[in-house]
Parts: C-alpha cells; structure tokens; sequence
C-alpha cells in the first residue's frame, strides 16, 4: 500500500477544508485528483506530503509524513507553475538540479529537454517549464508523486510528453487536474473531491451524472470515447 | 578616505541584500527594515541622553531583525506589503516617540535618515566590513537552498528543506545589510540603492551570480558618482548616488516597457 488516509480532515480556522477522507492507493497506481475550485485538492496533496498537519491518520509508504520527514525523499512534488518565482534568472540545468544533483539522460530525452539545459528557464514556454519541473520530479527516483495542475497553460504535445513519462516512471501518482482528458487513458482510477470524497473508482464508475451534480452543483455533460471510457465534456469543449 | 575604500564593500553588501529582497518579490522590506532600524538607532541615542552608552549598530541590527521577523509573521494574515507595512509604521512610531523624548540629539538621526557617504568613519568601515563577511558567509552557506526557495518555495518546503528557517536568514541578511550601510546612504535612501541596481541587474541576467555581479557594478558606479558630484558641489553624496540609481531604473524600465 502506498498511501493510506482515515477520517483524514484539514481545516484552514473555523474554514473546512477536508471532512473524514478515507481511501487506499497501491503501488504504481496513478490517481486524478478532480473537483472545484476550494475542493481541498491542493490541501489533500500538502496533507500527504506532511506539511499540513491533518487531523485524523495517514500513511505514506508505510511512513507517518507528519512525524517521518524521511518520507519526504521519497516524495516529489510538483506545484502550480503559478507558486514560482519565473523570473529568476536561472538556467534549466540548475532547476534540474535543485533536487537531484545527477542528471538522468533518459528522462530529458523523453521530455525533449537535451538542447534546453543552458536556457534560462524563464525563457522557456509554459509547455516546456512545465516538463522542466516533471524532469526535475522524476530524476528524484520517486516512489510517491505528486502534481498540482501540470497541464495547465500546457500544448498539447507537452501534455503527452508528461502523460508518457508518468507512465513510464512506474512511481505512485496522484494528479490534480480541472481538465482529466489529458490523462484520462492513464489514470488507474479518479478521486472526484468536494472537501469530502464523493467518489473514488474507475472512470466509468465516478463519472456518473449524481456525482458530477454532488460535486460541481450542475449537470456535467459525459461522452463515452472511442476506448468506452467515460469522461466529463467541458464547456469550452463543445465547439 | 574611509568612504572611498568602503564603497566597494558597501556595494557588495547591497548587491547581495538587494538581490535577494526582490527574488523574493519583497523588495518592500528593504524600506521597512531601514525604517526599523532607524527606531534601534532612535533608542539608542535615547539611552545615551539619559546616559546609558550602547551601540548603535547591535541595537539597530537587533531592531531591524525583530522588525523584519515581525513582518514577516504579519505577512502571514494578509500579503507581504501589508505585513511589512504595518510593522513599519509600527517601527517608525516608536522612533517618533523616541526623538520627541530625546533633546539634543536630533542631527545625529539626521545622519541615519539621509545618510554621510562622505563622513564615514573607520567604526562604520569595520561594522560594514564585519557585516559583509557575515553575510557572505550566510550567504555561501546556505546558497544552494536560499535560490530553491526563492524560486520555488513550495517545492523547497516538499524537499524537506525548513523553508521558514531559510525565509528567516534572508531577513537576517537583508536587516544585517540595511543596517551596516544605513549611516552611508541613509534610511530614506536606501530603497532605491538597493532595490533599482538589483531590479536593473535581474532584467539582463543569466544567472544569479551575473546578477550579482551586475548590480555590484551599478551600485559602485551610482556611488562614486555620488561622491563626485558631492565634492565638487555641496548636495548629499548618498542622495545623488539614489538619485543616479533610480534614473538607471526609470531608464531602463522606459526602454524595457
């Protein structure tokens, strides 16, 4: 078992932020994290990486993240491109390096990233940032990662660049998306969170017209695609 | 004489602080730790009037810390600007409180608030020089872990490193900064020489150190250029430095936009 929650709550003050979560999620299953806005996504995944301290119990690789920051090397974590400071004047290979002083070659030739290491970052497009910062996940050799919104401002050819690595990497993966077509086809199974978990399972079994009213308070178009694979139409979708 | 061999020295204390103030999207608390400085330096004139000898620089550096920390912790509630806005105004309030309560002593913080580049003396020349080395050993130090978080302070805080621990040495290396040369350039001063090389210098940077560097060279032109202007003609060295450094920014901003 890699990650383990029971009754997991958060509370940011008198605000609730997650209520009585309780899941399970195996080695190497890659998990889409989806809800609105204030779901508490970004608070699940801080609760897992231990610096939120939650009330009730949860386990990281056998580990509790509140009391064992030695998980933490087993983590990666890849935040909103929105929380950097972009503009810091810092080539791609010192960000590459900030967690990882050894440089895997195989990974920045599956994210196409060889010919960007002395390019400053911020020069970089969202799309190829956004790799920069999975590269930099991944060389960690992670057993547990973890991604807030990585196809967010992300082309299309990046998104299938991250999505091919994530399966390549064989880690645990919990991904935080708005948007799960992206990564629809990878994903193991979908959490649908609204501070409290509405529905875990498999695609055809969460993307159900009650839970998609449970979580988003308005009825969500869903498409079966050419696999038989359920997945929400969005409303700039419909064009 | 001093003044002459302090300035690269100066200039090196206010590349290093004024780089890492607007890394950190804070460049505010330069203003607000030189403000809170100005209250260690009001107290301790004010316990020297009433004939109890400390010196300036411990308690304008331990002012300036605690200021720094205080907004710091403020930020928390709200935003950055408003946590090092309040505690400023908190700051100067108290030296207010203090200069009304001291007689006599007013020219003394007239230094500290508009800065004597050209009347330093050698206690100033060591403080800066001690004050340099501390920063770059700090700086050296912690280096690898203060650019991570400032580039990316989430990530950092999930690497395991104590992003509150390295938040805190850049305030402790900015206040340390800010008080070392605050007799050279002066309270009110010392935003623009601190913030406009270093903002000008990250524009045409690749990397951190050329930042560094760069804002080093802006620094020490502005500077020499104070003192130039000021012995041939009679207007403050530091405001004629400030006056260069902030007509670089304008320029360069104008040209940039």
């Amino acid at each position: 078992m890699a990650i383990e929650a029971k009754d997991l709550s958060y509370s940011y003050g008198k605000t609730i932020a997650l209520e009585n979560l309780s899941f399970k999620i195996d080695d190497g299953e890659i998990i889409a994290i989806l809800g609105p806005n204030g779901a508490g996504k970004t608070t699940l995944l801080k609760c897992i990486l231990g610096l939120l301290r939650a009330n009730g119990e949860i386990s990281v690789l056998g580990r509790d993240p509140r009391k064992d920051k030695k998980v933490l090397n087993m983590i990666s974590y890849v935040p909103q491109r929105s929380s950097l400071s972009i503009d810091l004047p810092i080539k791609v290979l010192d960000v590459l390096k900030m967690t990882c002083k050894e440089i895997d070659s195989e990974i920045l030739r599956h994210l196409e990233l060889e010919n960007k290491l002395d390019l400053l970052f911020r020069e970089l497009s969202g799309g190829f940032q956004q790799r920069v910062l999975i590269a930099r996940a991944l060389m960690k050799r992670p057993k547990v990662l973890l991604l807030d919104e990585p196809f967010n401002g992300v082309d299309v050819l990046s998104q299938k660049r991250i999505v091919e690595v994530l399966e390549r990497s064989g880690a645990t993966t919990l991904v935080v998306v708005h948007n799960i077509n992206p990564v629809l086809h990878a994903v193991h199974r979908v959490m649908l969170l609204n501070k409290k978990l509405v529905a875990f399972g498999k695609a055809n079994e969460v993307f159900r017209r009650e839970n998609m009213v449970k979580v988003y308070g308005a009825e969500i178009p869903l498409v079966v695609c050419e696999e038989g694979v359920v997945h929400p139409l969005y409303g700039d979708q419909h064009g | 004489m001093d003044s002459i061999f302090a300035i690269p020295l100066i200039s090196a204390i206010v590349s290093i602080a004024g780089n890492l103030a607007v890394f950190r999207k804070a460049s505010f608390l330069i203003a607000g730790v030189a403000h809170s400085a100005l209250a260690g330096v009001a107290l301790a004139i004010f316990l020297a009037s009433i004939s109890i000898e400390l010196d300036y620089f411990l308690v304008a550096t331990l002012f300036a810390i605690f200021f720094a920390l205080l907004a710091t912790t403020f930020s928390k509630f709200s935003d950055i600007d408003t946590g090092i806005g309040v505690s400023f105004a908190l700051a100067m309030a108290i030296a207010v409180i203090l200069i009304s309560l001291t007689r006599g002593y007013t020219a003394k913080l007239w230094a500290f608030l508009f800065g004597e580049l050209f009347l330093m003396t050698e206690k100033d020349f060591l403080y800066i020089s001690i004050a340099l080395v501390a920063i770059l050993l700090i700086f050296g130090f912690f280096y690898d872990k203060l650019i991570f978080f400032l580039f990316d302070p989430e990530g950092a805080e999930a690497s395991g490193i104590n992003t509150r621990l390295i938040d805190a040495i850049v305030v402790a290396i900015v206040a340390i900064a800010v008080v070392a040369v605050i007799r050279a350039v002066g309270a009110i001063l010392a935003y623009s020489i601190f913030v406009a090389p270093s903002a000008v210098a990250k524009k045409f940077s690749k990397s951190v150190a050329q930042s560094l560097i760069y804002s080093f060279l802006i620094t020490l032109i502005c500077l020499i250029l104070g003192l130039i202007v000021s012995s041939a003609i009679p207007i403050s060295a530091s405001a004629i430095s400030a006056f260069i450094a902030s007509i670089i920014y304008l320029l360069v901003a104008i040209e940039k936009s």
